[in-house]
């Protein structure tokens, strides 16, 4: 189709600006601490040019692959990537970094199983509700895909990753949303999602401290609040147009780690509302002209497919950039295609590579 | 066509996903545009770091602009540590020229903190200190420029002015009572750092200019107080006192124009003495019985309620009256006989001030002493201000009104002394004695601040005051107080020997010898006090010691204030050359008939045919046609 191939040269177009935009951000945030820390100021931007390289080979890869191939592969893909999962806890194959056990080492850099594992459970996913789909009107036909869905889950908060959890989760959620699953069920699942997360606060109380300090951050200045209330310092003086190119005050060790997390307040801080109203119409497009290629599929699998991979996509930008502005409490999710990380990049430009080559 | 999908749903999270980035650019939008100013000036105190300049204080200067208190130039070292590179090399090589250890610069640059100023070893330090730490070129390193205090004219005026702290704060004396004004607002040189400490590169940095001090003139002038300086030192040498204070204050509005005390202190090194030395300036702190002094304040009282005549109405001192059973004795053994009041003033005669004490009655007397401020604070912008003692009303008995009227029983300070004496010849005005003048501007000049000279109240006529200023030159001309007699000036003033009493009880050989004067009697411009507590090797008198004294001091001070000599009207009276004088005759011992003079009137009072006093006494120069007092008895 003649629409859908225009769709994807947008989606393709805006993706790779955004990544270019991204390495060059990487590095206007990340080169004084780059200084400090490896005595390299080009240190970041030397790997994330290296991971948007093998990202955008990932993504070629993917639009080479067919429907057909994922849709007789998700279970296989599914196990390998839980036991990736299961391997990841293990001490010595695992790497720990911030508290959490998410990684496999290889040479210098470091893999994280989990990004593997969102891209599978949507392939699996997808291919599960379009082979169960007369039975989809009733919660008893997703039973198989909510037993993987919960290994997965369990796996990912034992590291403790509870930011991918909920992305995967929120994916998850969309995908059976565009079934013909009746509304209650979402509206009971919603009841046990809040249970879920008031049980989630009570197993770890700092958590609480989060979400009281993204309404109130200077009630913890130096604590829960601190995050915050630096990416403020960033966004609030960035005024209209920001301070220009390379000139945030902020990067300067006051916002720990300005590469990943809090990447789009130094943007603001830099090129001021304006650059950030840019990135923002620039998601919007992106999720904008990877819905309506969803909705122009002709197969139920490849619909679930990139409504999947989207909602990821979407679910963590919009978390992303309501931490930044102080919406939304601190939960550790980084800016896909713009935040420093290999695996997150990689896997995202995959997913996008997936999403563009559906006809 | 699919059949498991509900297309609108899709739809649903579209415009969900859109609703949620709208959201996020409204909040950003809020953030960066109306939140801007908030959030910009929060955070630029968190970049902002700054670079203390400190402020010079305030000089003190006499009423003619002589500095008292200056600054001297010195330097601080303040280091910045995130800029020190190699701090155990810039320890090693700051440590020798501040003359500390390697180890305690060390540990002091490598705290985590914007800016250290190494304190103490490296605050004021010496030129030749600060140039060898320049010549180091240490980054990171910096000198400031910082002032030390310094009083040239040390030991003199140490109490008065007091010193300051380390950070240049008022400790003590005028430089704490004063330090609101004298100190100024230290400025800073502001600049933008990174959470390290680092500076920013091609950012510049703001400067807020200190805000010097302002100058106080003292109403002192260093003349007299120079003046003062110099007799109490030799009175210090020549008599070994406990304690000696001078001050001269104008009677006219209560300026102080000198003020000091013996024992003292360098203040450019306070920390060498005892609290008790500089905290004290005694004028104001230490109280003690007036003893004779005070008579001029009785006198005064009685002069205003109009009880004597000072001229006309006589009195006869036969050595002693008893009060309460109490007998008062005169210090002249037998009394000083026949006297106007004028005499019992001159003559100091205590019998003689307890008949006035008698005439004013317990409540005028009582009310007169408050009225000119016994037992109350002068007010004087000088700390540790003793209110000294008067009686309650209660337990004010006949004789304690007794004693009281010859300066027994009461104690004061000697500035509320010179207060009150001041009240008596200025035309009746009790004034709030000041040391401050005016505060101006470094900068400009200007003053800010005149500090007022207003009366407290009126506590005698005008009237009395008068008759006070003749009286109390005839002291000096004629009196007990000849020996601060001072050739071509008008001088008043009255002699004090107070015994000294601990717990109650006069010590024996121990005295407060002290003298009030005034100058010139026809318009008095300065009134000087001068006390000794306990001199040794003389005699214990007030006007034999301090007298001769208080000459030196008005010989020289009168001149500073430019007062012109003139002859007194009242050694002139004997050589008018329109009346004719005779010497008066010997009448003591004869029988009333037998009084008789070519020349001269006679009075008589008492009982008798025997002529037991006269006055004017045998020898005396009288104008013809005057009376002669005939005292008789048996």
């Amino acid at each position: 189709m003649y629409q859908n191939k225009r769709y994807s040269l947008y989606i393709t177009f805006i993706t790779f600006l955004l990544v270019v935009f991204g390495v060059f951000m990487v590095y206007s945030a990340s080169s004084v601490w780059a200084l400090a820390k490896f005595n390299d100021s080009f240190y970041y931007l030397k790997r994330q040019s290296l991971f948007a390289l093998l990202g955008g080979i990932g993504f070629f890869i993917m639009t080479k692959i067919s429907s057909d191939f994922l849709y007789k592969n998700a279970t296989k893909i599914m196990i390998v990537s839980l036991v990736l999962l299961g391997l990841v806890l293990i001490p010595g194959l695992g790497i720990e970094r911030n508290g959490s056990r998410s990684w496999f080492g290889i040479g210098p850099f470091a893999v994280q199983p989990s990004e593997l594992f969102k891209i599978a459970i949507v392939i699996y996913a997808a291919k599960y509700i379009s082979t169960h789909f007369n039975e989809t009107k009733r919660l008893k036909g997703f039973l198989s895909l909510l037993l993987m869905m919960v290994i997965g889950f369990v796996l990912i908060m034992l590291q403790p990753d509870f930011g991918t959890a909920i992305v995967i989760l929120s994916s998850l959620v969309l995908m059976m949303f565009i079934t013909k699953l009746p509304t209650k069920y979402f509206v009971m699942m919603g009841g046990v999602g809040v249970l879920m997360i008031v049980a989630l606060i009570i197993m770890a109380p700092y958590r609480f401290q989060r979400i009281t300090a993204f309404i109130n951050p200077w009630s913890d200045p130096l604590g829960s609040g601190f995050q915050i209330i630096q990416s403020l310092y960033a966004i609030g003086p960035g005024a209209l147009l920001g301070n220009g190119l390379f000139a945030s005050y902020q990067k300067h060790f006051y916002l720990p780690e300005p590469q990943t997390d809090f990447i789009f307040a130094i943007i603001v801080e830099e090129f001021g509302l304006v650059g950030g109203i840019i990135i923002l119409i620039a998601f919007a497009l992106l999720f904008i002209f990877g819905f309506k290629l969803a909705l122009n599929q002709d197969r139920e699998f490849d619909a679930l497919l990139i409504t999947g991979l989207l909602g990821l996509i979407m679910v963590q930008v919009i978390i992303n950039l309501g931490v930044v502005v102080s919406l939304l409490p601190v939960t550790g999710i980084t800016l896909p295609l713009i935040s420093y990380g290999g695996s997150s990049l990689s896997v995202c430009l995959c997913s996008l590579g997936l999403i563009a080559s559906r006809k | 066509m699919i059949e498991a999908i509900s297309f609108k749903k899709i739809k649903i999270i579209e415009v969900l996903s859109i609703v949620a980035l709208v959201l996020v650019g409204t909040k950003l939008s809020y953030e960066t545009i109306i939140r801007n100013e908030i959030l910009e000036a929060k955070a630029n105190d968190l970049w902002e770091r700054s670079f203390p300049l400190v402020a010079p204080r305030g000089l003190i200067l006499d009423r003619n602009n002589n500095a008292l208190a200056i600054n001297n130039p010195t330097y601080s070292v303040a280091v910045i540590p995130f800029q020190v590179v190699d701090k155990e090399n810039a320890a090693r090589l700051i440590a020798p020229i501040l003359d500390t250890k390697e180890e305690v610069i060390y540990e002091k640059i490598s705290k985590k903190a914007s800016i250290i100023r190494l304190h103490p070893e490296g605050r004021r330090i010496s030129l030749a200190e600060a140039s060898k730490i320049n010549d180091l070129h240490l980054e990171g390193v910096y000198l400031i420029n910082d002032n030390e205090r310094f009083y040239p004219y040390g030991e003199s005026m140490a109490s008065l002015l007091g010193f300051v702290g380390i950070d240049n704060q008022g400790l003590a004396g005028i430089e704490s009572y004063y330090d609101k004004y004298l100190t100024g607002v230290d400025g800073t040189l502001n600049y933008l750092t990174d959470a390290k400490g680092g500076l920013f590169e091609n950012k510049s940095s703001r400067i807020v200019a200190p805000l010097d001090g302002l100058n106080l003139n003292l109403t002192l002038d260093i003349e007299i107080q120079n003046v003062l300086e110099r007799e109490m030192s030799n009175a210090w040498i020549k008599y070994n006192p406990k304690e000696i204070i001078a001050l001269a204050i104008d009677p006219n509005n209560g300026e102080i124009l000198g003020i000091g005390n013996r024992p003292t202190y360098n203040n450019n090194n306070y920390q060498d003495y005892d609290q008790e030395v500089y905290n004290r300036t005694l004028a104001v702190f230490s109280s003690f019985e007036p003893g004779s002094t005070f008579k001029a304040i009785t006198f005064a009282s009685a002069l205003d309620a109009g009880v004597i005549d000072m001229d006309n109405d006589y009195y006869y001192d036969k050595g002693y009256e008893i009060v309460a059973g109490v007998r008062i004795k005169s210090w002249k053994k037998g009394g000083h006989g026949l006297q106007t009041f004028l005499e019992v003033l001159q003559n100091s005669s205590n019998p003689g001030f307890v008949e006035i004490s008698r005439r004013l009655g317990k409540d005028r007397l009582y009310a007169y002493y408050k009225k000119f401020g016994v037992g109350e604070k002068t007010g004087v912008d000088i700390s540790g201000e003793n209110k000294g003692i008067m009686f309650s009303y209660d337990k004010y008995g006949p004789l304690e009104q007794a004693t009281s009227s010859f300066g027994q029983g009461v104690s004061l300070t000697a500035i509320q002394l010179a207060t009150m004496f001041s009240a008596t010849i200025n035309g009746g005005y009790l004034y709030t004695p000041h040391i401050a003048k005016s505060i101006y501007t470094s900068q400009t000049n200007e003053i800010v601040y005149t500090f007022p000279s207003t009366p407290k109240r009126q506590v005698i006529s005008k009237e009395a005051s008068d008759k006070m200023r003749r009286a109390l030159e005839c002291v000096v001309a004629l009196g007990s107080g000849r020996k601060a007699y001072v050739d071509g000036y008008r001088v008043g003033g009255k002699t004090g020997t107070a015994q000294i009493a601990e717990n109650g009880v006069y010590q024996d050989g121990r005295y407060v010898l002290s003298f009030i004067a005034a100058a010139p009697m026809d318009d008095p411009k300065v009134v000087i006090y001068f006390a000794m507590r306990e001199p040794k090797n003389t005699i214990q008198y007030g006007g034999t010691t301090v007298g001769p004294i208080m000459g030196s001091i008005l010989r020289e001070v009168l001149p500073i204030l430019k007062v012109e000599k003139r002859e007194s009207p009242i050694n002139r009276e004997y050589n008018w050359d329109d009346v004719k004088s005779y010497e008066v005759e010997n009448y003591i011992g004869l029988e009333k008939n037998k009084v008789k003079s070519k020349y001269f009137k006679f009075a008589y009072f008492g009982e008798g045919n025997k002529v037991i006093d006269q006055l004017p006494k045998e020898g005396e120069l009288l104008k013809e046609g005057s009376t002669i007092m005939i005292m008789l008895g048996e």
